[in-house]
């Protein structure tokens, strides 16, 4: 059982793992930090951009890091576990010569596709002419400027995927349900569990026969939209694999969606816009119930709200109809029926509009002052970069971050000077450390696994101590490119018996509760799975009639030989020895057992543990004597 | 841990000494080799051999494995690079450090220039004594590696087959996998080897392979069917047995088999179309290829889509089945052919043979009892019957797209298969995808010759033409330009629909303008009896005379003229405005609108038509013989040369507008004749004559025509389709005169030597590089202005700028003028944009920095790779102007030679509070050698934007 390490980002994981004749590769998550090297993509010409000193536009949006710790293409099945830790799929099986299979629940797929097209679509519609790519080299990149120098690991950056590329990815993936079990090749059980985070997303326990590793990826004991994280069945695991806590470890979700909602208000009140980039999918629709609340009260409900992305729309609807991937209150609402989602009103009454970009409808309905909700949130690509452009100068506009992906300092790099307003209320959702305590404390596993950041306090608070997954035994740590053997040993297998062959079995009780029964069989072993059949009668005599009858080929079997057990007690072998005549018998001990020595007959008698041997001269009939005589003390099955 | 680290010290240095020898060595052999002194770079293995002893944990060593990894190897030290790795490998005890060791081989291994055979017994040493599963995996990957790369080599291969072979027996799947792969690649194609191969047993590639179909692992299962398709790949002939034995993969549980098996049956069936095989259940035999359809044919209903759409795929290629099968396809009936019933007398026979009697006690005991097979019976035995049925009626989009594809593959090779999937391909039209709609249409284009539609079925296909999708409706365009209808209402039908979509959708025009050109010209004689309702004309009066501009009414018209082509009773229907907007629409639209035998009219058009075949004799000769005529001017004196030149050029242009085949020859032509009359003019320049610092201003005209002729030698180069090599010389050939004439021109106005120096450098770096880059054609140009100046090189060298320039403007002067050989086949790009029209009326508004979308509609002629040339500029008022690079999607191909452009241009201001004219062109980007710039090449529309404040 070893685990593969293929990145060290502790929220957007990869990581390979061998279990039991199968590789299982967990997550696949896209680092896009590395845009932010990169100068934003304006939809329309800019000249302030193109004409920043010591930036250039470099070769479109390349990002992910993947080693070639391992081959790809011997990868079975990849197990995704929310939207966000999809985003590389297409990297991974197009090109490597993948061949597995992709699971993962419907809402994943659904809303993992929109991000992606969203993506695509950012980046697509404006093209570069050229790319460069020398500076990649080594030698070139030393001489650039800092962020550049620093970059590691910049020969992996790729360029941004294609559409195709991501409809062929995306055909490879199996849907399943919660708690639902996937037989792996016979030999490995997979099942996704809720996991509390997002829409549709999962943690998985992979699980043998007689073992058990559970992989918890980005889960929330919070309730917002998602169905609450199923922890019941990780209990009893040999080996938990924890990754996706909270990014922001001191920032309480709550109080940061209060500020954000303050902070709205305040900057739509005295006149000004506010921007909010953020992904299609996600926090998006809390921050929507909340303002959808929170805007009656605070006497905003004339500020129009835009949501601008190319799948604004499929975003929205899409939410309303996973209502089995839903909280509870949110499925009740279902049956009344009503939408599950406050922003089907807020779109009813015109409060809410969304649009697929900034062209087209969008222009004529804009009014201000207005709250816009659009991507990405790296603040590199999407339409919010022109609204970046065209609000900056004001001082009384604000962009508020929400996506704790992105340092917010460096992504308002290239805007600056800026005089809009900046705040920043991240609003991360997943676990945080005395959540992660309390969980193992319930769960229980034997051992945990996490990356290496999470079993030190981050380094800019490095006397929390309490920032720090605390667990006994210590949890393993890994670091990117690294190979962790798990420490347990697979032991037993699952043998299945046929029914008629358990009928024929006759245990006899060796210690009170402890039945024995020989079994002969023939081990039969199908897509990894074992089973005992009755051995083949051999070939019954065939009756006198004359038959035309097709004989099978009954594979020839050996007589079986009864099996031996028992103890030869030595004195009693030596008394019996004597009756049937033999005289001058020596007893040595020795380290395993005795050493029985007939003189007269130049004979010895080896009488261990586990074996027994009858060295004699070329004596047939002395032997066979004696084999009886062995014999007699042993039973037989 | 201490003695461990001593250890590694003392080794550590040991193997560099070794290393210092191993060195020196090879550099000596390479000497003899080539005498000369290459230096050999020992900085890489030296690094990666000190970085290994260093590790002392497995986890070091792997990091610095990766990151070597990350660098290229030159081919000379790969083998170093090798011995290092194998050496580490004995030593190293975690497996995954030994992994990244195999998979690093495997890598070298495929370098470029090495040659692998030497570390071949190394790996194939240590994978005798490898333990972990995984690390055998990956060696044989390794071997493979190594062995396609020898595929010449059979005494290595063999030995790799054997190698495989032993390893087979693995328990873990991972290396049957591999040993399987390894026999596909490499299993010896010929027997006749295999007899000279002594020392190794022949093995049967085949049977071993086929051994690992009933493996207990799925995955090993279906790397067995893979290496058996590879073999097939490589060329060798599959036995027949291998049929039953993939037959009964078909049932298996896991779906990659099943999909790999289909295919598997599918080559097969290939292989022995005609043979023979039983039907289970009954005595009839049938053909393999039919026995194989219906299996396939059975597996578009399978569980899992993935095979669905492979088997559904596959059921088009195979065109040898029988037509009765075939026709099942789209019969949802059980058949019972399969399992036929015997009859009373065969099986009254078989009782006999096999001696049972009826006993006689109880009535009808000898009746016959079908005997079934409870695991052979299927709940719905289908067969062939219904494929297509099930196929089209899929869940997923993919089967029913592949289901589709197969119809037409099929409909396409037999003729009463197409007649009779016709309703089935309709009724896709209505299909919930885009894509599959596109490819239904498609796909009946393509079997439209040999079918007609009745009326419900034009009914369906028309109701496609409101579809919002651009793609859709113009491929149902060109559907209805081949279709043949049956009656007259269907005509009827057919225009009232495209007239509806021409109103709500105006963009379609072109489209829908040329579909009604066809519809008209296939069916004269049912557009006969429309023609006075269409023409809204009255037996006794007159009616309204509708207006000319109205698209609807050209549509009508458009249909009604082609029809009349070949319908010489129609134009008596026609009323007199009909006549008039005739002859208005046949010069407008003449690509529309044919040429008609009209009553009382002069045949204008007519006799050019029947003509042109003839006339095009003459007029490639004509343009052959004034090429001549211009050849032979160096005999001339200059006045006469121009005057030749002038008068060419102008008959040569003339020719290309007439002739519409021979434009882009005629024009490639003048261009060039041009550049050599300006050449002349500028050498005919008083200026030359005078001493040169007095004339500093007028020398002009000479720099002006050394630009111009830069760049109309530009365009020659990139805006010609089909130009060839022997062109291009001829082209960089004048570039280089125009090139020598600006130096000669920038000598004789400017004062001082130190620019002139730069510019003969570079100068004399063209001509260098031009002698490099055509050194295969410069036989051909004798006598030319390179031929002598390449004569003189050495001089030039040597020599003071001015005096280079003395030499250079005496060999311009006797320079010989250049033939230059036409090509075959050679036609101008150009470009015409649809949309935006340049005089539409209302502007577009937009919000205050907010963006507006323009859409951009152009069709481009004859550009290659137009996805990386063609740009789109905006030029704003103030004059600002944008490039726009349009995305790869954007562009279609429509036809060979022509490309669609549609794409969106984002506009954007924010100082604008008035309608202003904003300018959109399409240009061509070109790169000649260093520079990249661009070629305004058409200008188009002009969109007036007005910004609401």
């Amino acid at each position: 059982l070893k685990m593969y390490c293929l990145s060290g980002h502790p929220t957007l994981p990869c990581n390979v793992l061998k279990f039991k004749s199968t590789t299982i590769m967990l997550d696949c998550g896209l680092d896009m930090t590395s845009t932010l090297n990169f100068l934003p993509l304006p939809l329309v010409q800019s000249p302030r951009l193109s004409s920043l000193p010591g930036w250039s536009l470099k070769d479109g949006n390349a990002f992910l890091d993947k080693t070639e710790l391992i081959d790809l293409s011997t990868v079975d099945v990849i197990l995704i576990s929310n939207y966000h830790c999809m985003m590389a799929l297409p990297y991974i099986t197009e090109h490597t010569g993948f061949t597995g299979t992709v699971y993962a629940t419907e809402p994943t797929v659904q809303i993992g596709r929109l991000l992606m097209e969203e993506l695509v679509n950012f980046i697509e519609r404006v093209p570069k002419a050229q790319s460069a790519s020398l500076w990649k080299n080594k030698d070139i990149q030393r001489l650039l400027p800092s962020p550049l120098k620093d970059a590691v690991e910049v020969s992996t950056w790729r360029r941004c995927y294609t559409m195709q590329e991501v409809n062929s990815a995306l055909s490879k993936i199996q849907l399943v349900g919660y708690s639902q079990k996937i037989e792996l090749f016979g030999a490995v059980q997979v099942t996704p569990l809720s996991s509390g985070y997002a829409l549709g997303s999962s943690n998985w326990i992979i699980q043998s026969h007689y073992e058990k590793v559970s992989y918890v990826s980005g889960s929330s004991l919070l309730t917002t939209h998602p169905q609450p994280m199923d922890q019941a069945s990780l209990k009893n695991s040999d080996v938990l694999v924890l990754t996706g806590l909270t990014q922001i470890p001191t920032a309480n979700p709550d109080g940061m969606v209060g500020e954000f909602c303050s902070n709205l208000a305040l900057t739509v009140r005295n006149g000004g816009n506010v921007l909010v980039p953020c992904y299609p999918s996600g926090v998006i629709y809390d921050l929507l119930e909340c303002l959808y609340q929170y805007i009656d009260s605070a006497g905003l409900s004339s500020v129009p709200l835009y949501f601008i992305s190319p799948v604004a729309n499929s975003s929205l609807e899409f939410s309303q109809i996973f209502a089995e991937w839903l909280c509870h209150n949110k499925q009740s609402k279902v049956y009344l029926p009503e939408p599950p989602f406050p922003h089907a009103e807020l779109i009813q009454t015109n409060k809410l509009k969304h649009y697929p970009s900034i062209h087209g409808d969008f222009s004529n309905d804009f009014r201000q002052p207005c709250v816009v909700f659009t991507g990405h949130p790296s603040l590199r690509f999407g339409d919010v970069v022109h609204f970046m452009e065209l609000w900056g100068k004001s001082s009384l506009n604000t962009v508020i971050f929400t996506e704790p992906d992105f340092s917010y300092l460096e992504a308002l790099a290239p805007y600056q000077p800026l005089a809009m307003k900046c705040i920043y209320c991240p609003i991360d959702t997943r676990l945080n450390f005395i959540q992660v305590s309390k969980l193992l404390k319930e769960v229980q596993p034997l051992h945990v696994v996490c990356p290496e950041q999470y079993t030190q306090p981050p380094p800019a608070q490095s006397h929390r101590m309490d920032l720090m997954i605390d667990c006994q035994p210590p949890a393993m740590s890994y670091r990117r490119a690294e190979v962790l053997a798990l420490p347990f040993k697979r032991r037993y297998e699952k043998i299945e018996i046929m029914p008629e062959l358990a009928d024929s079995l006759v245990p006899m009780e060796i210690k009170p509760g402890i039945s024995l029964a020989t079994v002969s069989a023939v081990l039969h072993t199908k897509d990894n799975k074992h089973l005992l059949q009755p051995p083949p009668r051999p070939a019954q005599p065939t009756s006198g009639k004359k038959r035309k009858r097709v004989s099978d080929d009954v594979p020839d079997c050996k007589v079986l030989k009864p099996l031996l057990s028992g103890s030869i007690p030595v004195e009693q072998f030596v008394q019996t020895l004597e009756k049937h005549g033999f005289s001058d018998i020596k007893v040595e001990d020795t380290a395993k057992g005795h050493i029985v020595l007939l003189q007269e007959a130049e004979t010895l008698i080896q009488i261990e543990e586990d074996s027994t041997h009858i060295i004699c001269d070329n004596d047939e009939m002395l032997r066979v004597r004696l084999r009886d005589l062995v014999l007699k003390f042993l039973q037989k099955f | 841990m201490e003695n461990y680290f001593h250890q590694m010290r003392q080794s550590y240095i040991c193997r560099f000494c070794v290393f210092s020898f191993l060195y020196p060595l090879q550099q000596q052999q390479e000497e003899i080799a080539t005498k000369k002194l290459r230096l050999t770079k020992p900085s890489k293995s030296a690094a990666l051999h000190i970085d290994l002893c260093k590790a002392t944990f497995p986890a070091d060593a792997l990091q610095y494995l990766l990151q070597f990894a990350r660098k290229p190897v030159e081919a000379e030290s790969v083998e170093g690079v090798v011995r290092i790795l194998l050496e580490h490998y004995y030593k190293e005890n975690d497996p995954s450090v030994r992994l990244k060791i195999a998979s690093l081989l495997g890598l070298l291994s495929k370098t470029a220039g090495f040659s692998p055979d030497c570390i071949m017994d190394d790996a194939i040493n240590i994978l005798q004594n490898e333990k972990s599963h995984q690390v055998l995996a990956q060696l044989l990957d390794t071997l493979l590696a190594i062995g396609t790369k020898l595929p010449e080599n059979q005494a290595i291969q063999m030995r790799l087959v054997d190698v495989a072979c032993k390893h087979l027996t693995d328990t873990s799947h991972g290396v049957r996998n591999k040993c399987l792969q390894l026999l596909g690649n490499l299993g010896s194609l010929e027997k006749s080897v295999t007899k000279d191969a002594e020392g190794l047993a022949a093995r049967d590639v085949q049977k071993i392979i086929g051994d690992y179909f009933s493996d207990q692992d799925p995955r090993v299962r279906t790397a067995a069917i893979k290496a058996m398709l590879q073999l097939h790949e490589r060329g060798l002939k599959l036995h027949q047995t291998i049929y039953n034995q993939a037959c009964k993969l078909l049932s298996d549980d896991y779906e990659q088999v099943r999909s790999a098996a289909v295919q598997l049956i599918w080559v097969v069936s290939q292989l022995y179309p005609e043979s023979i095989v039983p039907i289970p259940s009954s005595n009839e035999e049938i053909r393999l290829v039919d026995d194989a359809f219906g299996k396939i044919c059975h597996m578009v209903s399978d569980g899992s889509w993935v095979v669905r759409v492979q088997a559904a795929k596959l059921l088009g290629s195979m065109e040898q089945v029988s037509s009765h099968f075939l026709e099942q396809t789209l019969d949802k009936k059980l058949m019972s052919d399969l399992r036929r019933k015997r009859t009373a007398h065969e099986r009254a026979k078989e009782l006999y043979s096999s001696g049972e009697f009826s006993s006689g006690r109880k009535w009808g005991d000898d009746a016959p009892k079908e005997e079934v097979d409870t695991g052979a019976v299927n709940l719905i035995e289908s067969g062939a019957c219904g494929a297509f049925v099930h196929g089209l009626e899929d869940e997923m989009y993919e089967v029913r797209i592949a289901a589709v594809e197969a119809l037409c593959m099929l409909a396409q090779s037999s003729p009463s298969f197409a007649e009779k999937c016709l309703d089935f391909l309709v009724d896709m039209f209505n299909d919930e995808i885009e894509e599959v709609r596109l490819q239904s249409i498609h796909t009946m284009r393509k079997i439209s010759n040999n079918i007609t539609l009745r009326e419900d079925q034009l009914d369906t296909v028309l109701a496609v033409l409101e579809d919002s999708s651009r793609d859709i409706r113009e491929a149902l365009h060109e559907l209805l330009c081949c279709t043949n209808v049956s009656t007259k209402e269907g005509i009827h039908l057919a225009l009232v629909e495209l007239l509806k979509n021409l109103t709500k959708y105006p963009t379609d025009r072109d489209s829908i303008w040329k579909c009604l050109k066809f519809l008209g010209s296939r069916h004269p004689t049912l557009v006969l009896p429309l023609v006075p309702e269409l023409l809204s004309t009255h037996p006794f009066f007159d009616t309204a005379e509708p207006d000319m501009d109205d698209p609807a009414y050209i549509a009508v018209l458009v249909l009604i003229f082609n029809a009349a082509k070949t319908c010489p009773t129609m134009p008596a229907l026609f009323s007199d405005h009909t006549f008039r907007h005739y002859a208005y629409l046949r010069d407008s639209l003449s690509h529309l609108v044919p040429a008609l035998r009209l009553p009382g009219r002069k045949l204008v058009s007519s006799a050019v038509s029947p003509s042109i075949i003839s006339q095009e004799d003459p007029s490639q000769q004509f343009l052959q013989q004034s090429l001549e005529r211009v050849y032979s001017l160096q005999h001339l004196d200059p006045q006469g040369a121009q005057e030749l030149l002038e008068f060419t050029i102008r008959d040569l242009q003339r020719l290309g507008e007439l002739q519409s085949e021979l434009a882009g020859v005629a024009d490639f032509s003048a261009t060039y004749l041009r550049c050599q009359l300006l050449l002349i003019k500028a050498l005919q320049e008083k200026l030359w004559n005078v001493a040169a610092p007095l004339y500093l201003k007028q020398s002009d005209l000479a720099s002006a025509a050394a630009k111009q002729i830069m760049e109309e030698t530009y365009k020659m180069e990139f805006m010609y389709s089909g130009v060839e090599n022997k062109q291009v010389v001829i082209i960089h050939h004048m570039r280089l005169q125009a090139k020598a004439l600006q130096l000669i021109v920038t000598a004789r106005t400017t004062r001082g030597l130190d620019p002139l120096f730069g510019m003969c450098e570079k100068f004399l770096q063209e001509v260098d590089f031009f002698q490099r880059y055509f050194i295969a054609d410069l036989p051909h140009l004798q006598d030319s202005f390179v031929d002598k100046l390449l004569d003189l090189m050495p001089r030039l060298m040597t020599s003071k700028p001015a005096e280079v320039v003395k030499i250079l403007q005496t060999m311009l002067r006797q320079s010989a003028f250049l033939h230059l050989p036409l090509p075959e086949q050679i036609h101008k790009a150009s470009a015409t944009i649809i949309e935006p029209a340049g005089e539409s009326d209302n502007p577009l508004r937009f919000t205050s920095g907010l963006v507006v979308a323009l859409d951009v509609d152009a069709t481009l002629e004859h550009v290659q790779d137009p996805q990386n040339t063609v740009k789109v500029q905006v030029l704003y008022p103030d004059g600002q102007a944008q490039m726009i690079h349009p995305k790869p999607a954007d562009f279609r191909n429509p036809g060979p030679g022509r490309h669609r452009l549609i794409t969106q241009v984002y506009l954007s201001h924010t100082a604008w509070t008035e309608a202003c004219q904003v300018e959109v062109r399409l240009l061509l980007a070109y790169n000649s050698s260093a520079r990249i710039p661009k070629c305004p090449w058409m200008e188009g529309g002009e969109v007036s934007p007005q910004d609401v404040p």
